[in-house]
């Protein structure tokens, strides 16, 4: 039912009717009622829906919502053989929102790259326990192939600019939610305690990104990886990968939505603030709150990878991108308005990113009302009295980037040209063709 | 400050606070003093400041409990602490929120490491921190300008190295 109601949205938005939302937002909710992978459905379909906003063509969205249905129907799918279709399809559709630029076509070709260690499971779990045991029969071998490729699809995750964006944050987000909820469910109980150390680093590798997109794309699927995994070995509650992805969803529309206005304004201070406002920061707690009954090692790596992903957040980060193509209209700054409460009520009150369900929200430890109510209460005094308030706005630490950085993107840009880009894709969809006929052959066992 | 009134998570508000106007303001975060709080945390095994303020009142303050490694990795954390307060120099800053957010962030230091928990009466705690506070402070500032010298990561390390000492020697 989700797939199919992300598939209608796209129709729909392929015809430029905003009605396309509200069938995302249908999906979003089948998704939470569906059994297989609830949080990576229901976050796509509320992402799509927020997407859809005044001042900017629903058209942008048809294709890269058809492959964000492609995707989950992968994820849905229980015979290998045809996995791989399906997955490619949906790199398929992120692959022709490129721009032509070279940035556009570094993005496509590591798109691409990405897909060749979730090839190679797909194809070695295949050979190794059958079609029809997908994804139980990947093994550890082939959980880390996974994590692999959720790692190297991370930072593509915002797209690589203009028509991109959308297809970055549905398809790119999408892949890398489902290849990392599938890693953590399947492979060995020490693939899953490295994946919280994996996760934990992601998380601070990524506060030090000093493209604020990229940065929050990486320190979201780092969280989901982390939470994932440590509820499979049962350190934390269940289901803080809901509470991640909804924080996820949340960041990502605020960034969109961020805009000039005292909401546009507030959206900025709360996503660089790396402290109150920011919706990470109950999974971060729920997260630390579990890891302390465990091992002491353990803790002090996830706490230090937590702590410093928020700090480098704080400190790299240097200006909210301009929203692609958004009018500064009426709807659009009450929408802004609408992001930035619900991103401040979630960070101040966890049980807001379990919403509908109780998932792990209940068994947060968080601050009783009353003192939620000091917090808004002293920003309030805040806002009311500018004068409390600092006055060196803008006078950020230089980001400062590896030497390493310019010399890759120079070496990739060489490689990225449309015909390799093209080759690239062909062999992707001849590996996956031939997996399904190989799957035709033998009967789909 | 609700960090401070002992709430469930609390060393997380008080981390998040302080970052969060040192942050929105362009200042240097102080990552010295937030891996001091989790520090103090891990090392009685929440991040509570009031199961913190329980586990003190019992055994006594944080830098003079436990083996001689425990204490030392707690000393070099909470130096680093002191050191990376000294060079931000929050309270010389010309912004009350910033100074606030000093003020709060050597009370957190005080309560984590320097005072045993509070008993009956309560007015007696209060004057320790008040007292602890008072001194730091006066290192703070009185060390500032030497301080302020230190580049922003120096105190960092120290403190992760105290951590990992304490937590080997747990």
């Amino acid at each position: 039912m989700t797939v199919l109601l992300v598939g209608l949205g796209a129709a729909a938005a392929a015809l430029g009717s905003r009605v396309a939302a509200v069938l995302f937002v249908g999906a979003a909710v089948a998704g939470a009622m569906g059994s297989l992978l609830p949080a990576a459905a229901t976050w796509t379909g509320a992402l799509a829906a927020g997407l859809v906003r005044p001042g900017v063509s629903p058209r942008r969205l048809a294709l890269p919502a058809l492959g964000a249905a492609a995707v989950l129907a992968a994820a849905s799918s229980t015979n290998s053989a045809a996995v791989l279709g399906l997955w490619v399809l949906g790199t398929g559709t992120a692959f022709l929102s490129r721009g032509q630029d070279p940035r556009s076509r570094r993005w496509a070709l590591l798109l691409c790259v990405a897909d060749l260690p979730l090839a190679a499971a797909v194809v070695g779990g295949a050979a190794d326990a059958g079609f029809e045991s997908w994804p139980q029969g990947l093994g550890t071998i082939g959980s880390v192939g996974l994590l692999a490729a959720a790692a190297l699809r991370a930072p593509l995750v915002p797209g690589a600019g203009g028509a991109s964006m959308e297809a970055g944050l549905l398809v790119v987000r999408a892949q890398a939610v489902t290849l990392v909820l599938i890693a953590a469910g399947t492979g060995s109980r020490g693939f899953a305690e490295a994946m919280v150390a994996v996760g934990a680093a992601g998380f601070l590798c990524g506060g030090l990104v000093g493209k604020d997109s990229t940065r929050d794309g990486i320190q979201e699927i780092s969280l989901v990886a982390l939470a994932s995994a440590s509820s499979f070995l049962g350190w934390t509650p269940g289901g803080w990968e809901w509470g991640a992805l909804a924080a996820g969803t949340l960041i990502h529309l605020l960034r969109v939505s961020a805009g000039r206005g005292s909401a546009g304004a507030l959206g900025a201070g709360m996503l660089r603030g790396a402290g109150l406002g920011l919706p990470f920061l109950p999974v971060v707690v729920a997260q630390l709150e579990g890891l302390l009954g465990e091992r002491e090692w353990v803790a002090a790596v996830v706490a230090l990878g937590l702590l410093g992903g928020l700090a480098a957040r704080a400190r790299t980060s240097t200006s909210i991108e301009e929203p692609a193509g958004g009018k500064s209209g009426a709807m659009n700054r009450l929408l802004r308005g609408g992001w930035v409460a619900l991103a401040g009520a979630a960070s101040l009150w966890a049980a807001t990113l379990a919403l509908p369900s109780s998932l792990g929200g209940d068994a947060a430890s968080w601050p009783p009302v009353w003192a939620v109510g000091i917090v808004a209460g002293l920003g309030a005094i805040g806002a009311r009295f500018p004068n409390l308030a600092p006055r060196r706005a803008g006078s950020r630490e230089p980001v400062r980037s590896l030497p390493s950085v310019p010399r890759l993107v120079d070496v990739l840009d060489r490689i990225a040209v449309s015909r390799v880009l093209e080759i690239a894709l062909v062999c992707l969809l001849l590996a996956a063709a031939g997996l399904w006929v190989a799957g035709l052959v033998r009967g789909f066992l | 400050m609700v960090g401070l009134l002992g709430v469930d998570a609390g060393l997380v508000w008080l981390i998040a606070g302080v970052w969060t106007v040192r942050a929105i303001s362009g200042a240097s975060t102080g990552v010295a003093w937030g891996v001091a709080c989790l520090a103090a945390g891990l090392r009685w095994g929440t991040i509570s400041l009031g199961d913190v303020e329980v586990a003190t009142r019992l055994a006594g303050p944080t830098l003079q409990t436990g083996a001689l490694a425990l204490r030392i990795g707690m000393a070099v954390v909470f130096g680093a602490a002191l050191i990376d307060e000294a060079r931000i120099a929050g309270l010389r800053s010309d912004s009350r929120a910033e100074q606030a957010a000093a003020i709060v962030a050597l009370v957190a230091l005080v309560a984590l490491f320097g005072v045993a928990g509070p008993q009956e009466p309560f007015a007696a705690a209060l004057g320790r921190w008040a007292a602890g506070t008072a001194v730091l402070v006066g290192v703070v500032l009185g060390t500032g300008r030497t301080m302020s010298r230190v580049p922003a990561w120096v105190p960092t390390i120290p403190a992760v190295a105290g951590l990992v000492v304490s937590v080997l020697a747990t």
